[in-house]
């Protein structure tokens, strides 16, 4: 009686994992069966076509987990010195890649990263000197045109109250002259005398008037200096700041990457060694 | 198809490396995934027909060999034992995309193959763009998940059907039975592809 044929036995046969006995059955079935042959030489077609699907090239990534006993963690006498190599050849390499500058000049130092871009950079003690002068200055030429046309007003003031109090007195004057008597002249003295200390009362004012706007002027002046010294502090402290962080972030991920590589060099220098 | 090559002997040869990797060996760790990863990210690609979905399923699968490995007793057990990890990361992964987007699949039992989106390929275009790994991963990606796994286990790994039975914990003969079926089921996807045997060889 004929042996029958399941599914399962071509596959076995397609695949090669069927035992010598079975298989040397199934070859006379497929020679004699042709319905078994055409199901057979299907399956085997699709297998040759889907086979020529191959893999995929992929990059293992570095996978560390913390472990009971670390590659790192053998080398913890010499992991100071290390990390100290590890973080100055990182710090050339970051400087290189960065174009960063250190400058030291009197009491300054100045970090810089990349090209110089006007926009950012901080100013020097020069510009910075510079900037000052030019405020004082537009301070202070302000301040001159506020004084010149404060000047000019009370001026026209004074010569029409002088002009004024010299009719009036040149009519009381005639009119007195033309009287002619003793307490007229008298009188007309005493006229002098008060006009003599209105006069200096006014110039007392002036004076007093252009003192006070003076003393606010540079009152209002230092205190717009003060206020720029400051903002510009908070604003070099908050760059100053930003870089910093910048490059401690960058220093801390080097230096991971720098460990991680320590690590695998030493494994492979370790496994060659116990080969 | 899967051929020895120095890396699948290292593969095999490995059981020192396991060891010492169980034993919390980074080193160690680190060259069994250097060994291994290529295989699961193949693996889980087939399965899924997508480049982010394996590198996840790869880190996942080995993330949990990290955590799992000391409780491998049999050095010697490690290969299936990697692809259960995988397997069961794809199971998961799939029940979790079936739960958000319905798909379209191949009744294998049935004569009447589904509408495929797209099954107007001329051939001859497409293998001259070297679009033919793309389409067959695409009929991959259009059977059965089960079927699916076994191709990939028996076709592109180089699995045992003992070492398939015991990762998916099913018989020898159904792991078999099932790979029949799958090979059929691509068999109507690519024939409605115009892919055959004369098209890609003389294409």
């Amino acid at each position: 009686m004929a042996r029958k044929w399941e599914k399962s036995d071509l596959i076995s046969y397609l695949y090669g994992e069927i035992d010598p006995e079975s298989k040397a059955e199934l070859e006379v079935a497929l020679n004699e069966d042709s319905g078994l042959q055409k199901d057979f030489n299907e399956i085997k077609e699709t297998r040759d076509i889907m086979g020529r699907l191959g893999d995929k090239e992929v990059i293992p990534p570095q996978i560390l987990f913390e472990g009971k006993e670390s590659a790192i963690s053998k080398l913890k006498p010499y992991r100071t010195w290390m990390a100290v190599a590890a973080s100055i050849l990182f710090v050339f390499l970051v400087g290189y890649l960065t174009d960063a500058s250190i400058k030291v000049s009197g009491n300054e130092l100045t970090l810089a990263w990349g090209n110089e871009d006007s926009s950012e950079r901080l100013l020097t003690r020069e510009e910075m000197d510079q900037m000052i002068n030019e405020k004082v200055k537009e301070l202070q030429a302000g301040t001159n045109q506020d004084l010149e046309r404060r000047f000019e007003n009370f001026r026209d003031e004074v010569d029409v109250r002088l002009v004024d109090l010299r009719n009036q007195n040149n009519k009381e004057i005639i009119r007195m002259v033309n009287n002619e008597t003793s307490s007229q002249r008298e009188e007309l003295n005493l006229l002098v005398q008060n006009l003599k200390d209105q006069n200096l009362k006014s110039i007392a004012e002036f004076i007093e008037v252009n003192n006070k706007a003076q003393e606010q002027n540079v009152q209002r002046l230092l205190a717009d200096f003060s206020s720029f010294i400051n903002r510009q502090r908070v604003e070099d402290l908050t760059i100053i700041d930003q870089n910093l962080r910048t490059l401690r972030d960058n220093s801390e991920s080097k230096f991971e990457e720098a460990g991680v590589l320590l690590a695998s060099i030493i494994n492979s220098v370790n496994s060659t060694r116990n080969e | 198809m899967y051929a020895e090559t120095l890396l699948d002997i290292a593969m095999t040869h490995a059981d020192n490396l396991i060891l010492k990797a169980a034993k919390g060996d980074i080193g160690a760790f680190n060259q069994l995934v250097n060994l291994w990863y290529k295989r699961i990210y193949n693996y889980a690609l087939k399965y899924f027909c997508d480049h982010d979905m394996a590198m996840e399923i790869s880190q996942k699968t080995f993330i949990t060999v990290n955590l799992k490995l000391e409780t491998l007793r049999e050095p010697s057990k490690f290969k299936p034992w990697i692809y259960r990890v995988a397997s069961n990361l794809c199971h998961e992964e799939e029940r979790r995309r079936k739960r958000t987007h319905l798909k379209v699949t191949f009744d294998t039992e049935s004569d009447e193959v589904q509408n495929v989106e797209g099954t107007e390929y001329n051939p001859d275009r497409t293998f001259q763009q070297n679009e033919l790994a793309e389409i067959l991963l695409d009929a991959l990606s259009l059977i059965n998940e089960e079927q699916r796994e076994i191709v990939i286990m028996k076709e592109y790994e180089g699995l045992k059907f003992i070492e398939i039975a015991e990762i998916l914990e099913i018989s020898e003969n159904t792991a078999k039975s099932r790979l029949y079926y799958g090979i059929s089921a691509l068999r109507k996807i690519l024939v409605k592809k115009n892919v055959t045997k004369d098209t890609v060889y003389y294409g």
